[in-house]
């Protein structure tokens, strides 16, 4: 019986509450054994979920509008929660079983998954068993604080920051980060009808010594205010990579092992509205690519 | 209040749809591999050396001896070191039980057909071939270590006919075994 006991969902909704949920923390310990006894193929096909579902939220939230101020102190604060979706095709992969074996591969649980399948080999009936899942959720989420300062020519700059101390031995430390810069396009072009702007983004997140992430996010973005309503958009060209690092204990090929795994989602679309009440707002936005996934929050100032 | 009513909405809405996340508990398979080699030099008779008692809990990190729930035979390896190319690499190993030594594989070929590992999965012959009763005991040792991990020894032990040529010719026999352990999150 598989089931997701109070403690556990009270760690995950923590991570909410200390605004960066550090799912891969929580579990770390056991999932860096989990890798260390997979094969080096195994692993991949194990964690490229995660590296795309985490990497397609890592790269958004960024904005809730494209206006920027040409000059003038401005100061905005946000609280932004992302969310992709965990499907079927996200929950298994075409595990290598031990070399000699027939058949040669077997479906089994990525970290997403259920239970690890067990194969057996037909001359031998010798068998072999994949990992677990980890994460018993429809949803890979994530929370973030960020802040924009500006502007200076057009310009204001970005920050994210988010720390999860290291909680007992299979807590280990969260530290996530980002920086940016996005300009005002419409002091180039005269009097538009929308609000242009350009922007880039770089992220980085790591987990103990097992797992980092890096984002980069370049992008073009546009908004219309409507009274309290804005409607904003944009196009990015963005990438993601989740390096892991772990000593295998596969006996025929024991050691340090370093894998670095690319995020599959390179362009996105974004289209989101947000409501004004004064210097509170609230906005929600969809990010639509080779993974879709929506961010939204609460925000304060700008 | 408004945004901590918004991000309370927010927490359980993510709570329900079933973000609450993690698969508790969730088995996590470890290699365990049961290690026994025998050196022989010029002029020696290989097979002499004392079979290797493996403790099989001991071959898994100390934090999971306590969570054995399952355990299964993957693979039997057997290689050579530090053997010369046409050294002899004839024998088999097998396991000491109460009723005495059971073979469980033979191995055949020579210093350079066992310098990289063979595997009974991949060279089944002619390089390694299994003794199905000899498997089968050893399967019913690891069942037993199932049932009573923390008292479970495999003792492993190898001979046959080496006619080294060279000094420290070695040849070792790995049981590969994956154990499952239970691991809770709470």
């Amino acid at each position: 019986m598989r089931t997701a006991r109070p403690l556990a969902a009270l760690l995950c909704a923590a991570g909410f509450l200390v605004l960066l949920l550090p799912s891969m923390s929580t579990s770390q310990t056991a999932v860096e054994s989990a890798l260390a006894a997979y094969g080096e193929e195994n692993v991949k096909g194990y964690m490229q979920p995660f590296a795309d579902l985490f990497g397609a939220n890592l790269n958004s939230g960024y904005y809730r509008t494209a206006a920027v101020p040409v000059a003038g102190l401005h100061f905005e604060f946000d609280i932004i929660v992302m969310g992709a979706m965990v499907g079927d095709a996200e929950k298994k992969f075409n595990a290598t079983a031990p070399s000699g074996f027939t058949p040669a591969t077997f479906e089994s649980a990525t970290i997403f998954g259920d239970e690890g399948k067990e194969v057996t080999d037909s001359p031998t009936r010798l068998t072999y068993r994949g990992a677990d899942g980890v994460f018993n959720t429809t949803m890979m989420p994530m929370a973030t604080p960020q802040i924009k300062v500006g502007s200076l020519y057009g310009t204001e700059f970005l920050g994210r920051f988010g720390y999860v101390p290291a909680l007992g031995d299979n807590f280990e430390s969260t530290t996530l980060w980002a920086i940016g810069a996005r300009h005002n396009l419409n002091q180039w072009f005269g009097t538009l009808p929308l609000d242009l702007s350009a922007a880039v983004y770089y992220s980085s997140l790591s987990t103990g010594e097992l797992v980092k992430f890096d984002g980069l996010m370049v992008g073009a973005q546009a908004s219309k205010e409507f009274g309290i309503l804005t409607v904003y958009g944009g196009l990015g060209y963005q990438s993601s990579t989740l390096t892991l690092k772990y000593e295998s204990t596969v006996p025929s090929a024991p050691g340090n092992v370093e894998i670095k795994l690319d995020g599959k989602n390179n362009v996105a679309f974004t289209a989101g509205a947000g409501l004004s009440f004064g210097i509170f707002k609230i906005f929600a936005d969809i990010n639509v690519g080779s993974v879709t996934n929506l961010s939204g929050g609460i925000g304060f100032g700008g | 209040m408004k945004a901590k009513i918004i991000l309370g909405l927010v927490v359980v809405g993510l709570m329900a749809n079933g973000s609450s996340c993690l698969n508790d508990p969730f088995i996590v398979p470890l290699n365990a591999p049961l290690k026994h080699c025998e050196v022989s030099n010029p002029g020696q008779t290989w097979g002499d050396d004392p079979p290797t008692t493996v403790y099989v809990l001991g071959e898994i990190p100390e934090d999971y001896q306590d969570l054995v729930v399952g355990a299964r035979l993957v693979d039997i390896v057997v290689y050579a070191t530090n053997a010369a190319p046409t050294d002899s690499v004839n024998g088999e190993a097998g396991i000491v039980t109460a009723g005495g030594y059971q073979q469980v594989v033979t191995f055949r070929g020579n210093g350079n057909d066992f310098s990289q590992r063979r595997s009974l999965l991949q060279d089944q012959s002619p390089l390694i071939a299994a003794n199905a009763v000899g498997v089968d005991s050893l399967k019913a040792v690891i069942n037993r270590f199932i049932a009573n991990p923390e008292n479970t020894f495999v003792t492993i032990d190898s001979r046959g006919i080496v006619l080294p040529t060279s000094t420290g010719h070695e040849v070792c026999v790995e049981i590969l075994v994956q154990v499952d352990t239970e691991v809770p999150f709470d």
